[in-house]
This record gives C-alpha cells, structure tokens and sequence, in this order.
C-alpha cells in the first residue's frame, strides 16, 4: 500500500503494520491509523506517521532507551479498551519534543502510547504518577540512567568481592 | 452550561453511572469525590490541556537532522533495554 506523506515522500506500507489508534491522540481525536517507521541507522527515535493524513507524523521513543526505569500503571479501563491479555503485548512509547536547542529535547512520560503489539491497537493514556512529566529531559533522563547502572555495577562488585574474602 | 448549587455531602448523578459528591469547601477550592466506573476516564483538565499542547508542539517537527548536532558520545549512551 502506498502512502503519500510530507517528511518521506510516497512511502510503502504493510497493511498489517498499521496500528489504530480508535480515539485518534489527545488533540489530534480525526486521526486513527498510523504506523511506525523504524531507523535504518540503530537510533532509538522512530516516526510515528499517520495513515490518514500523510502531513502528520509525531517523532517517538522507547522509554526504556533512555531511561533506567519507567513504571507505567496501566488502568483496567485502558487494559480493557486495548484487549491487553499479557504484560509482553504491551509495547510503550513517549512522543518527543525537539526544540530550537536540540540538547533541550523532551519525551512526554505523562501521556504514553500503550500499544497492544497483538492486536495493533493503540492509545494514548495517561499516567497518574506524579513522577512523570509532560516534559522529561531526555538528556538529563540518559545521565540519570548512566549513573544507575553505574552504581549496580559498583554494587555488584562490592558483593562479589566480599564474597571472595569470607 | 448547567450550573448546581450544591452543599456539601451533596451529590450530583451523570448519565446513571457517574455520580459527583461535594466533599469539602476550602477558601478558594472545593473537595469533588467522583465515583465512576473504572471504564470512565477522570482526570483533572488540565493534565488533558497540556498533553494536548505537547502533542501540537510535538507535530511541529519535520525531520531528525537538529539531533545530528549533538554529541556523538550522547547518541550513543542510548542503550537498548536492560535486562
């Protein structure tokens, strides 16, 4: 299937990809198919292109790209309207804002896509932990990550080490 | 738009599902218990407003090139997930 967009130019698409998102995203409620680009360069953004009208396209990201831990309670109501049987189904992503300074970039942890990966079905759902930001650094958010996994290893180090002495 | 005077612990019914109670009245903001079921989305308006801004901003973008100007070394520090 063809599809005419504003970034990529006529692109061809699968059917089968196309992941509905029945309520459109909050502010964009006329637009329901989209589907997702992937990077041919190993980058953690993809694109978010909209079926239904080629100009609209939002850039996002696997939380967990950048971030050491993101917790997502996901409501029954919103289980219940994506048809979510198991946790694996559940595929997440933070849409990204790139301003002027591109070092300012944001993800919005508050508002998630929960993409049911089985039956491609997708809403953007809000998150009731105080903890998440519309407006997350995703730089900041990288660093934070660095020194988490720092700290593990240094941890798991330590242990291992006092194991060796006794 | 309907506007109630209610009192507190009085209660307000939406469709046969939902039903409003005032739970408290403060100097300048009131208390608002919500039983709802767990199908009805009930968030503060706010939150809505500004996810929806987010997203406008959000569509704005029109390509990738702006990140090729930071850091290689940040790039990649972009890990996949931790298992």
């Amino acid at each position: 299937m063809k599809l005419t967009t504003t970034r990529f130019g006529e692109i061809d698409i699968v059917p089968e990809e196309i992941v509905v998102f029945s309520e459109g995203l909050l502010g964009f409620d006329e637009v329901h198919r989209f589907i997702i680009l992937n990077p041919q360069d190993g980058s953690p953004f993809r694109w978010l292109q909209c079926v239904d009208d080629g100009d609209l396209a939002f850039v996002i990201i696997e939380p967990l790209s950048f971030m050491f831990a993101y917790d997502l309670e996901i409501a029954d109501a919103d289980a219940a309207f994506l048809g979510l049987e198991k946790a694996e189904d559940v595929v997440l992503y933070a849409i990204v804002t790139i301003p002027e300074n591109p070092s300012d970039m944001t993800a919005n942890l508050q508002g998630p896509l929960v993409i049911n990966a089985k039956s491609r079905k997708g809403r953007q759902v809000i998150s009731t932990n105080s903890q998440h930001s519309v407006k997350a650094r995703i730089l900041d958010e990288m660093k934070r990550r660095a020194e988490e996994i720092r700290k593990v290893a240094e941890s798991l180090e330590s242990s291992g080490k006092k194991e060796g002495e006794g | 738009m309907l506007v109630l005077t209610r009192k507190i612990n009085e209660k307000i019914i939406i469709g046969d599902e939902v039903e409003i109670i005032l739970v408290d009245i403060g100097k300048d903001q009131v208390k608002i218990g919500i039983n709802a079921p767990k199908t009805v989305k009930v968030h503060r308006w706010e939150v809505y407003e500004e996810i929806q801004k987010e997203n406008r901003e959000a569509a704005k973008i029109k390509s990738l090139d702006a990140l090729k100007n930071l850091p290689l070394d940040i790039m990649k520090n972009f890990g996949k997930k931790e298992k």
